[in-house]
């Protein structure tokens, strides 16, 4: 057998969404773990892709970096192109095709939703291609966790205030339940009219529940040190710099 | 020539040899086929054991000894078991066993050295030193060297000399005294915090090197669990800090730590 | 073994007030086999840029020399010097690239923008996830020993000498434990008007 794989950041993730009246919330919390390590404590994982179509992602991290800066870039390049708004169902299947071709490698699990002339929609993508539409889902690791709170709590056409509700508490229980998520979690609350993006948000369970006992400051000296040198800057004169 | 009507010979090659290799060939596939990969067996194979996280730490001082472990339990790295689990086990007034790994196997380890333990008390009408315990531990581990008990195991307590005692273990039985030591999924992340805290060993001669007090041992052991559940997922929920003081009784404490 | 361990070695970079500081060890190894003990993993991009990078070293080499051809190139093209965010935007996409195929090699860029001295650190995996937050960041084979210390040692807005002792502190804690790095380590010390190179005595093993 070969060597071990590098370990790659992953985003065990909680990610939460919900359509309501007219509009669509999604959420995520803002964990990236590297097996048993917190690789990163605030990372972004609901990605714009245009004006009122967003991404959740959950599953390698680097890949849905890449895969959304794609989409976005697609969805922009048609909305030029056209010079109407991007569909929602234009990047699911964009998203989906790309996947697909990859036949499950690129390690992406999408919540594709967002609100288009044709209205508030939600789907979720899966990194070998399936995809389905959802009034409301979760999806990473600490979906089981999200789910619970939505099958109970969900009820279709909700007034905003409802469903950003649910979908943070959804989150909360995600981000309690589940080791691999937590920190701090973002909303995004999709109209017709606006988009209002929230965050970060730190639950109370999520903060430091006592400081630190001692200040560890060292003074100097604390450290040998054998050799030092310094190294001032040349200062360039022809460079341009009006930027 | 002697033919059946078959015709086969009958001094000839077996001629139903093909087909029974063939059948062979069959049951062996069938035992072990071909997409059974290494890799596959390799998955499928069956595992006695499992990992419940978290971490404990204990120090060792003059005439205390100070004991910290979380309390979550975790199945599969992910999934929270319990948020109040006991990874410390009280076994007399001076001895106190923190473990962490197979949680299985800790409940067995304890019960084992309890009735040791146990046993002893009636043979000796005295309680065991930390001394003895700790080298009962170890034979207990060895003793189970090629199916063992799957434990990172830290003893603690107060020798026959009043003073603070450490001892760490490997799961075979490996048996070390120390300082200071730490064993679960956040040892990597609190050994070198005391190494620069207790050790002192990375400042310069001219720094200045606080001694250990009960005080400042408390501190850092809060202090190094706290920034452990920052940064490892499997541990949180709470300190459970259990302080044993030469001729007082054991103090036993919890701390609120995150719960994400 | 993991490739990740084969040569050893760790870097880290904290962020202060207007100044940032990286470290590296200066093992160099094949597995248990010390080679060399004068293995720097940092490298110098730019007046304020450095890049760490850990991991395999054969393509910390290889990756390193595309990092300079494209930062020269953006230079040129720009006329101007390059800010770190861009750099570590550039090699994330350079280590994407090679998405089925990695670079066995973890990034670590850290430095002062050219013109606001705002600090930036950033890490990635070998695939090119950034993280970028605003305290330290670490990568290597020492990296889970590090994080536990500079969770304790890290504070808000920290002066360059602090902070280079909180670097050095945590790097030498590190190296208390970490088998694979070592050998002593070099802490740079990047503030606005110059770069402070330090080599602090460390255990040599």
């Amino acid at each position: 057998m070969g060597h071990k794989a590098p370990r790659l950041t992953s985003t065990g993730t909680t990610i939460v969404a919900a359509a309501y009246k007219g509009g669509l919330v999604m959420g995520a919390d803002s964990r990236a773990t590297a097996g048993n390590i917190i690789a990163d404590k605030h990372c972004e994982k609901v990605h714009k892709l245009t004006e009122s179509i967003y991404a959740c992602g959950a599953g390698t991290a680097a890949d849905l970096d890449q895969v959304t800066k794609m989409l976005s870039g697609n969805l922009r390049l048609l909305e030029l192109n056209t010079g109407r708004k991007a569909r929602v169902i234009t990047a699911l299947r964009q998203a989906k095709q790309h996947l697909f071709n990859y036949q499950g490698y690129i390690g992406a699990y999408l919540l594709i939703g967002g609100v288009d002339p044709t209205g508030p929609h939600l789907y979720m993508c899966s990194a070998n291609g399936t995809t389905m539409a959802f009034p409301y889902t979760a999806q990473g690791s600490g979906s089981y966790a999200a789910i619970t709170i939505l099958e109970r709590d969900f009820k279709p056409d909700m007034t905003k205030e409802e469903a950003e509700s649910l979908v943070q508490r959804a989150l909360e229980a995600g981000m309690h339940g589940d080791n691999a998520s937590g920190n701090s979690l973002n909303l995004v609350v999709i109209e017709p009219t606006a988009t209002v993006f929230k965050g970060p948000i730190i639950p109370d369970f999520c903060k430091r529940p006592e400081p630190n006992d001692l200040e560890y400051k060292f003074n100097k000296g604390s450290t040998k040190v054998l050799k030092q040198k310094a190294y001032k800057y040349d200062i360039v004169e022809s460079m341009d710099i009006s930027h | 020539m002697a033919c059946s009507f078959t015709g086969i010979a009958k001094n000839g090659p077996n001629p139903y040899s093909e087909m029974f290799a063939f059948k062979a060939a069959m049951k062996a596939a069938e035992a072990e086929p071909v997409w059974r990969t290494s890799r596959i067996i390799e998955r499928q194979r069956w595992n006695p054991y499992s990992f419940e996280g978290g971490s404990t730490c204990a120090i060792a001082g003059e005439n205390f000894a100070i004991l910290a472990s979380d309390t979550r339990l975790t199945q599969n790295d992910i999934n929270i078991l319990t948020r109040d689990g006991e990874k410390m086990h009280i076994l007399n007034d001076s001895i106190v066993l923190a473990t962490t790994g197979f949680y299985g196997d800790v409940l067995q380890l304890k019960k084992v050295l309890q009735s040791r333990l146990h046993k002893y008390r009636f043979d000796y009408r005295s309680d065991m030193s930390v001394d003895l315990c700790a080298e009962l531990l170890s034979r207990n581990l060895y003793y189970r060297r090629f199916f063992p008990y799957y434990t990172g195991a830290v003893l603690a307590g107060i020798d026959e000399h009043g003073k603070g005692a450490v001892f760490s273990y490997d799961p075979i039985g490996c048996i070390e005294r120390i300082a200071y030591s730490a064993s679960g999924n956040a040892e990597p992340m609190i050994i070198p915090f005391l190494d620069c805290q207790i050790g002192h060993v990375t400042l310069s001669d001219e720094a200045e090197k606080p001694p250990l007090t009960l005080e400042r041992a408390t501190s850092l052991m809060k202090d190094a669990f706290r920034s452990a559940a920052e940064r490892e997922i499997t541990t949180g929920d709470k300190i459970h800090l259990i302080i044993a003081e030469a001729g007082k009784p054991i103090v036993q404490k919890f701390l609120p730590l995150r719960e994400d | 073994m993991s490739i990740m361990s084969y040569n050893g070695g760790t870097v880290l970079a904290m962020a202060g007030e207007e100044c940032v500081c990286i470290a590296t060890d200066l093992r160099f190894g094949e597995q248990m086999t010390t080679v060399a003990t004068d293995k720097k993993k940092v490298h110098k991009v730019s007046d304020k840029v450095y890049v760490g990078l850990a991991g395999f070293s054969s393509d910390a080499r290889t990756m390193l020399e595309k990092i300079m051809f494209r930062k020269n190139l953006y230079e040129l093209r720009e006329s101007r010097k390059i800010r770190p965010k861009v750099l570590g935007e550039m090699i994330s996409n350079l280590c994407y690239q090679h998405r089925f195929g990695s670079y066995f090699t973890e990034p670590l860029v850290a430095g002062l923008d050219p013109d606001t001295h705002k600090p930036y650190i950033c890490a990635m995996d070998t695939i090119g996830c950034i993280a970028s937050p605003r305290d330290f960041v670490a990568v290597g084979t020492g990296q889970e020993y590090l994080l536990g210390v500079c969770e304790s040692y890290w504070r808000e807005n920290m002066k360059a000498d602090e902070l280079f002792e909180a670097t050095a502190q945590s790097m030498l804690s590190c190296l208390e434990r970490d088998a694979a790095s070592g050998w002593g380590a070099v802490v740079y010390t990047i503030t606005k008007d110059k770069v402070n190179v330090s080599t602090i005595k460390a255990r040599m093993d």
